[in-house]
């Protein structure tokens, strides 16, 4: 429906939905709040399935992060006890909840904002009044985490091949193993980045200079239309909330 | 020595979020690679040599038909298990290095196997010298040159004794000196009854080893011997 809007329409919706996932307080407005975000993607033309795949993915750390903070939140009724001690709480089961769907709508928004392109990234930011260097640094580093993570991916499956059976491996081993994995990463992530700064500047680019753009943004009455519903959800949602 | 299977696989990329799309690299696939020789895979960019290295390890799987590694249908191994019989030398070889100095990363695997941390290191050291890498011992294996990469992931894949030694055009990048050392170890590793699959392309590699060639074009592979 809105696939082709505005990039700062965009980054605005994904602004107020993050915000109100951080502030988020009572479960109706959280699951309220997890329907708002499949409306906007929906709208914003992303295939749920995307975000769904990627939710699944991290379903793993989020399940042992669900089950800290159902054993360790203490707030609430008592649901389960053992031995006359309280294991599980209404507080704890909450905490789990909401860390979920706050993840779940992160996930979500990381998507709109993928699906803005490089060039239309750095524009709406220029536009935005945000320094040039900044907007550059967080672009390239939105381009390169995909990259970054097939890398880290290499490392790891070579690993495997050669005998480290992560799936049957100890919590520290692995994660000594993680940190091994990310030495190289990082240093690949960090020669690439002085290429491309030399490449860059070979070429003549300079953020210091002024500089025209062939491309303009355009905001629409659609575009426009997404900071008056946002204002209006995050008020109603503050209004719900506090 | 296990001989790897592929039988009537079909693999397809799913669709990307601007092109839904799949896109179709092989379809009805049957090829077996026979231990004790050598083959070099060629074709143009693109048309599915990599993905066909990442199929023979495990890191995809088929949408159809099956890989074996003798009698194993590889859908039921793991990649530590499937690492016993194939060793893969990336494309990127820094991509695969993860430890800072190169005797641990020799030693990396060996360990992972169960061997004991002192012979284990014993023996990265050996292979140190037979892969002639002794003189950057120390120098951390991010800092290493093209070639001496290359050389570092073979010695910490050959250690491993695995029935085939997957090269994925990791011969694009070294000099002449290099590319005879490595080419020497891949001899040596056939000569003791295990399989090569070198990718690459160079058309006259196959000549030169006198190798089985296979040429994959989009839509068909042929195996010219």
């Amino acid at each position: 429906m809105w696939s082709d809007m505005d990039p700062r329409s965009k980054i605005f919706a994904t602004l107020c939905l993050t915000s109100m996932a951080l502030l988020v307080r009572m479960p109706l407005a959280a699951l309220l709040l997890a329907a708002l975000t499949a409306a906007a993607l929906i709208a914003f033309g992303i295939d749920p399935k995307g975000p769904l795949k990627t939710l699944i993915r991290l379903a793993p750390a989020m399940l042992v992060v669900a089950v800290l903070q159902v054993l360790l939140v203490r707030s609430g009724r008592t649901v389960l006890s053992a031995f006359g001690i309280g294991i599980v709480t209404t507080g704890g089961l909450g905490a789990a909840a909401f860390m979920v769907v706050r993840v779940g709508i992160i996930a979500a928004c990381g998507y709109i904002l993928s699906g803005i392109g490089f060039a239309d990234f750095l524009l709406a930011m220029k536009s935005m009044k945000v320094p040039y260097e900044i907007a550059f640094m967080a672009a390239m580093g939105a381009k390169f985490l995909p990259l970054l993570a097939e890398e880290m991916t290499d490392s790891l499956t070579s690993a495997e091949l050669r005998g480290a059976d992560i799936k049957r491996m100890g919590i520290i081993r692995r994660l000594r193993l993680y940190s091994e994995v990310l030495m190289p990463a990082t240093f690949t992530a960090l020669s690439r980045a002085e290429g491309i700064s030399w490449a860059l500047e070979l070429r003549g680019f300079n953020p210091g200079a002024g500089r025209t753009y062939w491309r303009k943004l355009e905001m629409r009455m659609s575009d426009w239309m997404a900071f008056p519903l946002g204002i209006i959800a995050f008020a109603a949602f503050l209004l719900a909330n506090y | 020595m296990r001989a790897v299977s592929f039988e009537s696989v079909g693999f397809s990329y799913p669709g990307s979020r601007q092109d839904k799309s799949s896109k179709q690299v092989f379809e009805g696939l049957t090829l077996t690679l026979v231990p004790g020789k050598v083959y070099v895979m060629s074709g143009p960019n693109g048309c599915g040599k990599s993905t066909f290295a990442k199929l023979m390890t495990g890191m995809l799987k088929p949408d159809s038909g099956r890989i074996l590694i003798g009698e194993n249908d590889m859908v039921w191994m793991g990649l530590s298990d499937i690492g016993k019989h194939v060793g893969l030398v990336m494309q990127n070889p820094s991509r695969q290095l993860i430890m800072q100095k190169p005797v641990d990363e020799i030693a990396f695997g060996l360990i992972h196997r169960g061997m004991q941390k002192d012979e284990a290191a014993n023996v990265a050291k050996a292979a140190l010298r037979d892969y002639k890498l002794t003189e950057i011992a120390d120098t951390p294996t991010q800092k290493l040159s093209k070639g001496e990469q290359v050389r570092l992931a073979m010695a910490s894949v050959a250690v491993l004794e695995p029935d085939w030694l997957l090269l994925d055009e990791s011969l694009s990048c070294l000099d002449g000196a290099s590319r005879s050392k490595v080419l020497d170890k891949v001899a040596r590793l056939v000569r003791h009854g295990g399989g090569a699959l070198i990718i690459s392309h160079s058309k006259d590699l196959a000549y030169e080893l006198g190798a089985i060639r296979i040429l994959i074009e989009r839509g068909g592979v042929s195996v010219v011997v």
